[in-house]
């Protein structure tokens, strides 16, 4: 439990740690790169996840939807 | 350059989607919003130790079709080939099992863990549809659909992002919806009940269409429903010019026929471990059965951040169920740029989690209300890891090779184990190597 309140807290501090640090829209040029994208390439992070899928009983947590399968 | 020559490829594609997905040669004009199309395509050639072989080839096309407006159709084709644990355990004799089917019987000798083979291939599209509804706002549909021998699936999902704070801060939201049917080869077998010889299953299947109150079809065909809904709700925060994190919750339900109708369970002697014989001859194993209903959550907690030239990419994601399964993962993505055309990424992923609460290697004494022996519900860990090459020949092309390699270990010798079976390796280790090959195009 220590752990998912250390979790909660986090938010509250980047939040307030960003709110001292104004980013401008010419110091998005790092954001914008596609390395930089939460999920970089996402046809290899499919193919990654439906293995993960397969072999493991958990799931979820980066984002909604997908496909199912009766996975063997 | 890109636009003279790709126009006529371009052109063309544009017909082809367009009749794929029945859209109106009046509605076809928005496809010719001037942009890219953007073409990711990759294989995944999948091995286990002496297990399961898939190859899975994966086709991406995305457009943008108005200001900030994309669609992404993708298609997925996966063939699957090799063999897998029954369930049942390893026993100091040979063990006979009958097929799926229920006409043909296999056996496995002593020591070894009970495997079938198996033989599938399945077929998935998904339509996405992004758009921006309003400055702040963005909307993204999907719909998805899958089948294989066995199994078809059928799902949909909204989801929303709200910018706020400056652009710094994305608020989303989703929900998800999907049907799924089993259609197990023979017919779904009545949970729990004897396998051992074929007029065996065929009567427990015949018993179960009956119960249920359904009819068979002509193919035998009597397949049986899930459904399951998901829910989402995350913050994404640009902390820095070079720090990105993302914080997510999500709630999963399912219901239904949750069970897999080709696992079984041993029925053993609760002081020597040996398998019990079955009235008809043989040994004793039930069908398994799940609950018929899943709640999941998920915390999930994601970093990218840029240091000089390089990326790093960390994920935490502590998951937990009513089945009582919980379960740790950590990703790490380390992307080394080598020069401004090359990069390699070194990847590690741990995973562990606790065993589902009706699990059980085999059954002792009373039968249980639940009761399933698939090892993907056991306590396990796993460690993968991998590497990808990536050339980015220019701005509009790449490639890229990885290898990853996948080690799920777990507790071969628990203390729950009774007689015979302390001698037994319950667990087997599972090893898989994955080569995935990936090519992006933009034209």
């Amino acid at each position: 439990m220590k752990i998912l309140r250390l979790l909660a807290l986090l938010p509250a501090f980047f939040l307030g740690a960003c709110a001292l640090e104004p980013l401008q829209p010419w110091d998005r040029d790092l954001l914008a790169q596609e390395q930089m994208q939460l999920v970089p390439h996402p046809v290899n992070a499919y193919i990654a996840d439906h293995i993960y899928f397969s072999k493991e009983a958990a799931s979820g947590g980066a984002g909604v939807g997908g496909g199912g399968c009766g996975c063997n | 350059m890109q636009l003279t020559a790709p126009r006529r490829i371009r052109d063309s594609l544009t017909v082809a989607t367009c009749s794929l997905l029945s859209l109106d040669a009046a509605q076809a004009g928005i496809l010719d919003y001037d942009s890219l199309w953007n073409v990711d395509t990759a294989v995944l050639l999948y091995s286990e130790n002496n297990r399961v072989n898939v190859i899975e080839p994966v086709l991406q096309i995305k457009k943008e079709i108005g200001e900030g407006e994309f669609v992404t159709v993708k298609f997925v084709y996966d063939t699957m080939s090799g063999s897998t644990p029954n369930g049942a355990t390893p026993s100091s004799t040979t063990q006979t099992f009958s097929g799926p089917s229920g006409e043909s019987t296999y056996t496995t000798a002593a020591h070894e863990l009970p495997m079938v083979t198996f033989e599938d291939s399945r077929v998935a599209v998904s339509f996405d549809w992004e758009r921006p509804t309003s400055r702040s706002l963005r909307s993204q549909y999907n719909v998805n659909f899958s089948t294989e021998t066995d199994y078809a699936s059928l799902g949909a999902s909204a989801s929303f992002s709200w910018e706020v704070n400056n652009k710094l801060t994305t608020l989303t939201a989703g929900v998800a919806a999907n049907l799924d049917q089993v259609s197990p080869t023979g017919g779904a077998p009545v949970e729990l009940s004897t396998i051992g010889t074929t007029a065996s299953i065929a009567s427990n299947r015949e018993i179960e269409s009956e119960a249920a109150g359904e009819t068979e079809g002509e193919d035998g065909d009597d397949g049986k429903m899930k459904t399951g809904y998901d829910l989402l709700i995350g913050v994404t925060q640009v902390l820095t010019r070079r720090t990105l994190m993302q914080w997510n919750y999500s709630f999963g339900n399912s219901s239904g026929y949750l069970t897999d109708p080709y696992k079984i369970v041993s029925v053993v002697d609760g002081n020597t471990g040996a398998p019990a014989p079955a009235p008809g001859g043989g040994f004793l194993y039930l069908h398994e059965k799940r609950p018929d209903t899943r709640s999941r959550n998920a915390l999930y907690w994601k970093t990218v951040y840029h240091l000089p030239e390089d990326v790093v990419h960390i994920s935490y994601r502590y998951y937990w169920d009513d089945w009582d399964i919980k379960s740790n993962t950590v990703d790490l993505t380390y992307r080394l740029q080598l020069g401004s055309h090359f990069y390699l990424e070194p990847h590690y992923r741990y995973y562990t989690q606790t065993a589902a609460n009706f699990f059980t290697h085999a059954i002792v004494g009373n039968t249980p209300a639940y009761a399933s022996a698939d090892l993907r519900l056991a306590a396990l860990q796993s460690n993968t890891v991998g590497l990808r090459f990536a050339h980015q020949w220019d701005a509009d092309a790449s490639w890229g090779l990885g290898v990853d390699y996948m080690h799920q270990t777990g507790d071969a010798h628990p203390a729950s184990a009774v007689g015979a079976l302390k001698n037994e390796a319950l667990f087997s280790d599972l090893k898989a190597l994955s080569v995935t090959a990936d090519i992006s195009v933009k034209f």
